[in-house]
């Protein structure tokens, strides 16, 4: 038999879980709410990017081989626009005298070319499209793929000139014990991004592998990116939908191609 | 009692924080990525085009015919890029060279190029060793080369500056048998440091091997084309 007091703890008790319980539900729903209209401002923001890339190509008018308004409402006929875009694109990019960069995914190669000579091949292991660039109408796709896009600004995770100071040796002793040993060892992550014009952004990196090193790598990309856009959505702000094209190659590769692009280099793209 | 009551609820609240943790991460970091291309689906423009708009098919065979015969167009003037005549191809990154003949590669190796080292001297001077990139030709051949050392070759020496045609600035055979000028002083040349072939060592110049290099010397003439990058 329980005795009076031993009811009113057990009373006492299950009001202070409740009260617990409830205070947890509540902190719950307000997070899975925060949740949700993160999730919600992230989907304003993919179609926003999507829209801001159609509504670039609006004033466009693609004209068809007779010189007449083109109007693409088959798949054939734009498989073929988009062909024939790629190739004027190679031809616009080989005026150029200066070196320039050619990806095409459908052979899964990039190409690094003067004057519309290839001079080095590298094969594609890997590619990440963003859906808006999957999804442009025809219209819009004419418009950003038919030419060179022009790199407007780059940067890596290595130098473009691996610069070496020297100070001249005061004697001829002190040249003799002097040698640069060059480094050939990579240490990093080689990546590199592109900001190129019209609005697309273009990473070019080493193909990912499941070492911990390239684990930590995505962990800490994927953070930067949700806290960057945390806090957009925080000040009210819409975040920024990452349409970056990715495309992996050997780590070699990557270096070679960021190297020898001028820092204004034109880069004929053909996605699809 | 109330040891074991601060436990439960310290264990559960735990719990529920790792909890929401993990699903906030899980959403946020791998799932917001998903929702977002598939909004981008749902809304995509793209799908306008499909074939229930479908133009009468007369008229697209012609149009279909018109642009297949700019594509050909288009391929013939694309395959004239490649130069019928010989050229090599040079790789800084990796320090490779790549021999064309006839459009067809028949040498290909290893080379040293620019090591990037800029060196600095008291009176503010200072140069910097990096073979250029783009597209250069042959200016000029000639065999059995003599070095004649610039100013940079006493600096890096730690030795004193001579006059212009000084005998010290005059040196024999380091340069190998042969050597092809890019001009402004940029030379395709042999080596006695045959050991750092394949590493970015040289001033400026384009080292090959003594084989290799009798290959490049008789394959490519005056006006051959070379393409750094």
């Amino acid at each position: 038999m329980e005795t009076e007091g031993q009811q009113k703890l057990v009373i006492e008790n299950s009001k202070g879980f409740l009260k617990y319980a409830i205070v947890l539900i509540i902190s719950a729903l307000i997070i899975f709410g925060a949740l949700f209209y993160y999730v919600h401002k992230m989907n304003v923001a993919a179609k926003n990017a999507l829209n801001m890339l159609e509504q670039k190509a609006a004033n466009y008018e693609p004209l068809n081989e007779n010189g007449k308004k083109l109007t693409i409402n088959d798949q054939e006929l734009f498989r073929l626009y988009r062909e024939k875009a790629y190739k004027e694109s190679l031809i616009a990019q080989s005026k150029a005298d200066s070196m320039g960069l050619i990806i095409n995914l459908k052979d899964s190669s990039l190409t690094l070319a003067i004057s519309g000579i290839p001079v080095f091949n590298s094969r594609v292991k890997g590619i990440k499209m963003p859906a808006t660039l999957l999804n442009l109408s025809p219209k819009a796709y004419l418009y950003f793929f038919d030419k060179p896009f022009l790199v407007d600004s780059s940067k890596a995770s290595f130098e473009k000139e691996p610069i070496v100071k020297r100070e001249a040796p005061k004697d001829t002793l002190e040249a003799a014990n002097f040698f640069i040993k060059p480094d050939t060892t990579l240490s990093y992550r080689v990546t590199s991004h592109y900001y190129l014009k019209p609005k697309i952004g273009l990473t070019i990196e080493q193909t990912l592998t499941d070492s911990i090193i390239d684990r930590r790598y995505i962990l800490r990309n994927k953070l930067q990116h949700f806290a960057d856009n945390f806090r957009a959505v925080v000040t009210g702000k819409l975040p920024e939908y990452n349409s970056d094209l990715v495309i992996y190659v050997s780590a070699t590769d990557a270096m070679v191609i960021y190297r020898a692009l001028p820092r204004k280099a034109y880069i004929v793209i053909y996605p699809y | 009692m109330i040891l074991n009551k601060t436990l439960v609820h310290i264990t559960l609240t735990s719990l529920v924080i790792m909890m929401l943790i993990a699903v906030f991460l899980y959403v946020t970091l791998i799932q917001v990525p998903v929702y977002q291309e598939k909004s981008i689906i749902k809304t995509s423009q793209s799908l306008a085009y499909s074939d229930s708009n479908r133009v009468d098919s007369a008229k697209l065979k012609k149009e279909l015919a018109l642009v297949k015969k700019a594509i050909t167009r288009l391929d013939a003037k694309i395959d004239n890029f490649v130069p019928k005549s010989n050229y090599i191809l040079i790789n800084t990154t990796s320090n490779e060279f790549y021999l064309y003949k006839h459009k067809k590669l028949i040498r290909k190796g290893r080379c040293s190029t620019g090591s990037y080292t800029l060196l600095t001297s008291g009176n503010n001077k200072q140069w910097i060793f990096k073979t250029p990139k783009g597209k250069f030709f042959i200016h000029g051949k000639t065999t059995d080369p003599v070095w004649i050392k610039p100013d940079w070759a006493f600096v890096e020496e730690g030795l004193p500056i001579p006059a212009k045609n000084h005998p010290s600035r005059y040196e024999y055979g380091v340069l190998g048998d042969y050597a092809l000028s890019l001009g402004q002083g940029y030379l395709i040349h042999g080596t006695l440091y045959k050991r750092f072939l394949g590493m970015p060592v040289t001033h400026g110049c384009i080292r090959l091997n003594d084989d290799d290099l009798d290959i490049v010397y008789h394959t490519l003439e005056v006006g051959s084309r070379v393409y750094i990058y």
